[in-house]
């Protein structure tokens, strides 16, 4: 085993046993059982069957809370992808969410004959097939079939995109051979999937001559900018997260925003910001929005609360009661609506919402989507 | 086998059609062999996974064979399959996949003689409708 390549990668040899990771843990913090700190710890004392044979190293949320906060500065996200590695090899697994479809559908996506249907896309909206600009859709086709029971209509957010894009006269390509980043398969340690995946991307996107790359999903943002070149070296084309585009346009002065009434408030998500730092720039836009209210939970920016879920898999009681603590501190704002950057955090924080067990006044909406909605006259 | 030969995986509740399979078996019925059957203990325990890995692995069609409606051993499993072929059916659209490969089917009698005019229906179609492509266009 490689255990020692990864205690050597992620600096675990500099933990300084603080448990700082522990307490800012959002797992930890439900289920005592779950500890960083331990995990780190085991590994170093060459425990490592306490680590890798563990169901626990599949609860992570690699929400990055506690890396981003770690005096020693160990990597802990890359400790969990890396020691998942292993487990793997071992035949170790975490329980799939959703019966395994998401991560069937994402596998089906490794083949050759694979066609991302271009169906969901309205008539009077203008896209290419080749050009400067790509618009990279993601997994939103099959989020918006598989979640329609909860309610969630994921692809909204794409439909939005392309408003947005013809509004600012931009004709995105969009492409039937584009598959899914690889996600989830990077960060449970299959990594063969995630690179067959980020093949056919590389191969699609150049192809198409594209030179910017347009995102309206976080995770898709975070691997393209940062996963991809550490495999595959410096890309081709450079990447942008929509949201941030607009604002620019904004700052340019290019458009306005209509009015509109709306008390709101907005959840950071992880791979936006923890680990991409875009914090202020959705800000900006929501509280450039003329009449609406605007009003950060308590827990923001770095210090913001993971939407409970990532990656698919082990979602338990735990997960959901993270979600319900975070519905409830959004609401404890005066907030009608929770905007959120990333359309897992749509998915998990309705899954929570859609739960009639508790009775909540709030509504969960993509940023992209109240761009969208509120644009106004150039 | 040959290239051009389909490849079919029939999912079988142990109930109605897998006895049906059976039954062909004994009554020496002829039906193509170009289907795999798996035996399920109700169709209930199907998951849009499985069948979806079927196709990744290289099926060109699978078919899902249940009891009958209101004849169900676990009462609604057959029910609730339906709303997973519906759902996986609007996947495979959005994947370039035709969602009439995959078809479901409720089994009122457990003769050999209905098995397999029903398996060798479902693969005629298949054949015609050819393999899943694999042709390169990107
Ligand atoms: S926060 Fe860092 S130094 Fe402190 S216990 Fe956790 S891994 Fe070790
Ligand atoms: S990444 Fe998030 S869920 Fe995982 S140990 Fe750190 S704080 Fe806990
Ligand atoms: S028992 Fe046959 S379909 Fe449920």
């Amino acid at each position: 085993m490689n255990i020692e390549k990864i205690i050597d990668d992620t600096k675990a040899y500099f933990c300084i046993e603080c448990g700082i990771c522990t307490g800012s843990c959002p797992i930890s913090r439900i289920d005592s059982n779950f500890s960083p700190r331990l995990m780190v710890e085991n590994l170093l004392l060459g425990e490592e069957d306490d680590v890798i044979r563990s169901k626990k190293l599949w609860s992570c949320l690699t929400c990055k809370a506690c890396s981003s906060r770690c005096p020693a500065s160990v990597d802990f996200n890359q400790f969990i992808m890396r020691s998942r590695i292993e487990a793997k090899l071992l035949g170790e697994n975490g329980t799939c969410t959703h019966a395994g479809t998401l991560k069937a559908m994402m596998e089906l996506q490794t083949t050759e004959f694979f066609r991302k249907s271009k169906e969901w896309i309205p008539e009077n909206f203008k896209v290419t097939d080749r050009g400067k600009f790509y618009y990279f859709v993601g997994c939103l086709p099959f989020f918006n079939i598989i979640f329609k029971d909860i309610n969630v209509k994921s692809i909204d957010i794409a439909v939005s995109a392309l408003k947005i894009f013809n509004f600012f006269g931009i004709e995105p390509v969009i492409s039937e051979n584009e598959r899914c980043c690889g996600h989830d398969h990077y960060w449970i340690g299959e990594f063969d999937v995630f690179k067959t995946l980020a093949e056919y991307n590389l191969k699609t996107i150049n192809n198409s001559g594209a030179e910017v790359v347009f995102f309206t999903c976080p995770e898709g943002y975070n691997m393209f900018k940062e996963v991809y070149p550490l495999y595959f070296g410096k890309l081709d084309f450079e990447c942008v997260y929509l949201p941030n585009f607009v604002n620019e346009k904004l700052r340019d002065g290019d458009f306005s925003f209509l009015e509109t009434e709306d008390k709101v408030t907005y959840q950071d998500p992880c791979r936006l910001g923890r680990f991409m730092g875009i914090y202020e720039e959705p800000r900006n836009l929501i509280q450039n929005i003329p009449g609406i209210v605007f009003k950060d939970m308590p827990r923001n920016r770095a210090n913001s609360l993971c939407c409970g879920s990532s990656n698919w898999i082990n979602c338990t009681s735990v997960n959901k009661l993270i979600q319900v603590e975070r519905l409830k501190e959004a609401e404890n704002t005066g907030a009608e609506t929770l905007i959120t950057g990333c359309p897992k955090c749509e998915i998990h924080l309705n899954c929570a919402l859609f739960d009639r067990d508790n009775n909540y006044n709030i509504r969960i909406k993509d940023i992209t989507t109240l761009i969208a909605e509120k644009l106004g006259g150039k | 086998m040959n290239k051009k030969d389909p490849e079919i995986i029939i999912f079988a509740c142990e109930w109605t059609p897998y006895i049906g399979a059976d039954n062909a078996g004994v009554e020496m019925q002829q039906y193509s062999p170009f289907v795999r059957i798996i035996r399920v203990i109700c169709t209930g325990q199907i998951t849009p996974s499985n069948i979806l890995t079927a196709f990744k692995n290289g099926a060109d069609g699978v078919m899902i064979a249940g009891c009958e409606e209101g004849d169900c051993h676990y009462i609604v499993g057959n029910e609730k399959c339906i709303k997973v072929v519906e759902e996986t059916k609007q996947l495979l659209k959005f994947s370039g996949i035709e969602p009439e490969r995959l078809e479901i089917k409720l089994f009122t009698e457990v003769d050999g003689s209905t098995f397999a005019s029903i398996v060798n229906k479902f693969v005629m179609k298949i054949r015609k409708m050819g393999k899943v492509q694999t042709e390169v266009s990107s």
